[in-house]
């Protein structure tokens, strides 16, 4: 039998091997070919060198989307990391049946087709027209340009996203908090610990895995947020809400600038890449891997 | 079971705090679905219903179908959906057997080579694939969805780590009976990790259903859109002149998800937390 | 594990199935068997109108038993003229051009200059036979068809840009039809006076357009464009420009009698739904206004400063990656014919045929159809250089920008966007 293990091992791992090669690391190593030339599809590809590279740094628009896709993102992933714990904290309160309806329906938006929702949200936050300010409206506030104004419309892709995402955030804390031994908890009560001190001594160095986990794949998501502002605001007003994803759609399809397209991806992966070995290094600091 | 010393009150804010969230939660989804039942000549008449009220205009949904080749995009997506979720699952599997039951030298540079994909933004490969498509004639295609979407590295993740639980007196004994590696893996582990791949298939699965950017630059074609894309067509200023019987589109649209997550959905939240995403 | 085997099994028998038949199921199997030939065909259009457009294939193949007929259908949708133009370029990009398409106007420059399509004229001139009357068709629109000589194809359908007006909200409002050249200020008083706010509940005057083609419409009528007459340069920066997103501006923020668009807003179903009392179009929205019982009818765009009405018109150009370009201009000729437009445009679109527009304009609503026939005369065709997706783009970033912010910088975000374009045009 062991003979035959790296045989085996290679056969096991064929299909992974070139289904990954194919779709996944050859694409990315012809992406930097694709980003030194000025392909368009249409014509053969020649080769330019750096400039669009160059581009990146010196092309006002693309460094603005990049600054609109930081700003959304931090807000998105520390919104979904307190609202998500929140959540997950409250349904812990509740008995298993109870619980267990709470966590479907806290869920649910998650598993619902963004492109279809994002498409009724439209009409719930529409200024003049739309459902949510008519309820403000009601209450005697004035109308709020949810997709108006290049301010509000953060807090409306931000509102957006926690309730169509959030799920995501919350189911992983309460697999977290289940994960934490009971015996903890009831040693903090014997010691006469309250509520608030238990949380934070307990809970949440128990959790910050789990916060890290969430918080990675969070920034991961947001970083590369496309569907959002593609439905709800087209990346507008202006370019107030287009994210780098968004404009790189539209470089390469509306202006078949693949060249630079390309550059655009390649920027983008080597900032996601920066992210997750920076926040790995940092976790050290302040994740707590040393439980029960 | 109770965490904190909570009184009763507090307890009871707490109830109403998580009743609030859920009907948050559900209230758009009510709405869509009124809506959708509304005469589309008030379709947006304020104030909004969010419960259904008589008469119900059946005729918005039937209106859909006029537009639209619903059933075309249900069957594409259904078909794109099921293909590289099964593909998906077994090449996982594969990898996953071959990352914990085979000893070989390797294993964590590989794992980390899989890993990684995980980071990688879908933009990044697009480009290059739909050249590659374009010159493999499959833009258009329903293949050109389906042969990418093989490539899910959370599964191989969850499959890994549920897999290696399992422990290897179970294939030593099947190895004594003179079973091949082939044999244990089909007959004796897969059958261990159903939850894993029950979880990993679901989320794959809707993954891929709900996918919106790779339908939008592979699939030119009404006939070979899949949903979500598809419902993006009553939009525009040529679009449908309703928005019940966009509403109306779109909630038929959720209801394949929708039933997937309620009949999944305790194998969802239980093979999540068993396949160790705790960080 | 078995079923989990079995399943993938029948999935992927499946898929093989499907992904393959799907291209022989839509060509119509059957019917066109033994074919010499099949065209690939760009279209876009409704289930509904594809059963006119199967129908209309039927009568081809009786005609042309040897010729074959494959509709792609691609819907123009929610990402426009722009997104369906991509996605043409994308099909011939891939080797899978179609041998023929459905192109807008907004794409005629594109296909010009790109060296899209192939001039028609020596298949014309060899076969007049082919082409139904061609003095039929409109010759403004015609025109349009014709760039530097070429001629591309035949004016098939086209749209302009009218003021609907609900008819009900009128008369609630005690005015009168407007007359056919209204001017500004009769405008705002009709939108004022249509403008109702109760219990936070508020019907609109007016929607501004909020797309390309229906701005264009306006512009033209306050003697602006986006660009100047030769295409070559933004002209972003004259004061009727100015004055045109001024007036517009104001209606949203200082009248308040428009809602302030967001981008992708839909403007048929504000009218559908008795949220405006006016909006912005050509005949494109009659059917979907049919449908939701709306009492209306069409006037010109106002007279802000002038009056000349934009038009945008539809033919088949043939493709030059076509193999059988003949056919194609066969079925081209063919589907410009008056059956066609018959069967397909008596109630959505204008017909470009004289004939055919005097038939189906009197037969369905409005009462002031005949407006859609009668502006053709003095219209001008709206402006789209072959770089149309990006000038578009970059235009409508600035109208939004502008409409968006109450205290917008008009005249600042227009200059910005003037030397995008300009930039945009230089490439």
């Amino acid at each position: 039998m062991k003979r035959h293990n790296g045989r085996d091992a290679a056969l096991f791992l064929a299909p992974t091997a070139v289904t990954y090669a194919v779709f996944l690391y050859i694409p990315i190593v012809s992406c930097f070919v694709i980003a030194m030339s000025d392909y368009d599809i249409l014509s053969p590809l020649n080769f330019i060198g750096f400039s669009n590279f160059k581009r990146l740094f010196t092309y006002d628009r693309t460094l603005s989307t990049y600054l609109t896709t930081f700003k959304l993102a931090g807000m998105v992933v520390i919104l979904h990391t307190i609202i998500g714990l929140m959540m997950a904290l409250i349904v812990r309160h509740f008995h298993r049946r109870f619980q267990s309806v709470l966590r479907s329906i806290y869920y649910l938006p998650s598993i619902l087709t963004t492109a279809s929702v994002a498409i009724a949200w439209r009409y719930i936050f529409h200024s003049d027209l739309g459902i949510l300010n008519y309820f403000l409206r009601q209450l005697g506030l004035s109308n709020i340009p949810w997709l108006l104004d290049p301010q509000w419309v953060y807090g409306s892709i931000a509102v957006f996203s926690v309730w169509k995402f959030v799920g995501g955030a919350f189911l992983y804390y309460l697999i977290g908090l289940e994960t934490i031994p009971e015996s903890l908890y009831e040693a903090a009560k014997i010691d006469g610990a309250g509520s608030v001190s238990t949380f934070r001594h307990i809970t949440l160095p128990m959790l910050t895995p789990t916060i890290f986990f969430v918080v990675l794949n969070l920034c991961i998501g947001a970083t590369q947020m496309f569907d959002e502002p593609f439905f709800l605001t087209g990346g507008g007003p202006g370019d107030a809400s287009r994210t780098v994803n968004l404009f790189l759609y539209e470089v390469a399809y509306k202006e078949f600038n693949f060249g630079y397209a390309s550059a655009i991806a390649i920027s983008l992966f080597f900032v996601l890449a920066i992210f997750t070995i920076v926040q790995v290094k940092a976790s050290n600091k302040w994740v707590t891997y040393d439980r029960a | 079971m109770t965490v904190l010393n909570f009184s009763k009150i507090r307890k009871g804010a707490l109830s109403l705090l998580a009743l609030a969230i859920a009907l948050l939660t559900l209230l758009p989804i009510l709405w869509i679905a009124a809506t959708s039942l509304r005469e589309p000549s008030i379709s947006m008449k304020l104030p909004p219903s969010f419960l259904p009220k008589p008469p119900f205009i059946w005729e918005n949904y039937a209106q859909v179908f006029k537009s639209l080749p619903f059933f075309l995009y249900f069957r594409n997506s259904f078909v794109v959906a099921v293909v590289a979720t099964s593909v998906q699952l077994i090449f996982s599997a594969m990898a996953a057997f071959a990352l914990t039951r085979i000893p070989w030298k390797g294993k964590t540079p590989v794992f980390l080579v899989i890993l990684a994909a995980m980071m990688v933004p879908a933009q990044v490969t697009i480009i290059p694939l739909f050249i590659v498509m374009s010159k493999l004639h499959l833009i258009n295609t329903l293949y050109s969805l389906i042969l990418p979407a093989t490539v899910y590295p959370l599964a191989v993740f969850l499959l890994k780590q549920f897999m290696a639980t399992i422990p290897a007196s179970y294939d030593e004994a099947a190895h004594i009976d003179g079973a091949g590696r082939g044999t244990v893996f089909w007959k004796i582990i897969l059958p261990m990790v159903k939850p894993s791949l029950t979880v990993a298939g679901m989320m794959h699965f809707l993954f891929v259903w709900n996918d919106f950017f790779r339908p939008l630059i592979f699939i030119n074609s009404q006939t070979k859109m899949t949903m979500p894309l598809g419902l993006h067509v009553l939009q525009g200023f040529m679009g449908a002149g309703s928005i019940s019987i966009v509403l109306a589109g779109v909630l038929l649209s959720i209801i394949p998800p929708f039933l997937i997550f309620m009949v999944g959905q305790k194998y969802l939240m239980e093979g999540m937390a068993s396949g160790g995403i705790k960080g | 594990m078995k079923r989990l085997f079995i399943a993938t099994a029948f999935a992927a028998a499946a898929v093989f199935g499907f992904a393959n038949g799907q291209d022989e199921a839509s060509t119509d199997s059957g019917v066109f068997g033994g074919d010499d030939v099949t065209l690939r065909f760009v279209m876009d259009g409704t289930v509904e109108q594809q059963a006119w457009m199967d129908e209309l294939l039927a009568d081809f193949n009786a005609e042309y038993p040897n010729i074959g007929v494959e509709v792609i259908w691609t819907p123009v949708g929610a990402e426009g003229w722009g997104g369906y133009f991509t996605k043409i370029k994308t099909m011939i990009a891939s080797g899978q051009s179609p041998d023929l398409a459905m192109v807008a106007s907004e794409g005629f420059q594109l296909l010009h200059e790109g060296k899209l399509a192939v001039p028609l004229n020596d298949y014309v001139e060899a076969h007049p036979e082919l082409v139904d009357e061609y003095e039929d068709i409109h010759t403004k629109l015609q025109n349009a068809c014709i760039i530097d000589g070429n001629l591309y194809g035949f004016a098939w359908n086209w749209n302009n840009v009218v003021t609907h007006i609900n008819l009900d909200m009128l008369e609630a409002a005690n005015l009168p039809f407007p007359s056919a050249n209204w001017n500004k200020e009769e405008f705002l008083r009709y939108a004022q006076a249509m403008t109702i706010e109760k219990d936070g509940k508020k019907q609109y005057g007016t929607f501004i357009p909020n797309y390309n083609f229906m701005i264009t419409g306006w512009l033209y009528n306050f003697g602006a464009s986006v660009l100047n007459d030769e295409m070559s340069a933004a002209a972003l920066e004259t004061p009727e420009m100015q004055e045109c997103m001024q007036f517009m501006h104001d209606l949203i923020y200082k009248y308040g009698v428009s809602p302030a668009p967001i981008p992708g807003d839909n403007f048929i179903s504000m009218m559908t739904n008795r949220q405006v009392a006016m909006t912005f179009g050509g005949r494109w929205p009659v059917p979907a206004f049919v449908n939701a019982d709306l009492n209306f009818d069409i006037q010109y765009v106002p007279s802000f400063n002038t009056n000349q009405v934009v038009y945008g018109t539809s033919m088949f150009p043939v493709m030059t990656a076509s193999k059988h370009p003949e056919e194609a201009f066969i079925f081209s000729a063919w589907l410009s014919g008056r059956r066609s437009q018959e069967v397909y445009l008596s109630s959505f679109s204008i017909p470009t045929r004289l004939s055919v527009m005097d038939k189906v304009l009197p037969a369905n609503p409005p009462e002031n159809a005949q407006l859609f026939k009668t502006s053709a005369d003095s219209a001008r065709v709206v402006q789209a250089p072959a770089q149309f997706p990006e000038v578009e783009a970059a235009f409508m970033r600035a109208f939004n920008t502008i409409m968006s912010d109450p205290n917008a910088d008009i005249s600042g975000i227009l200059s910005a966007s003037n030397s995008d374009i300009n930039e945009i045009l230089s490439r």
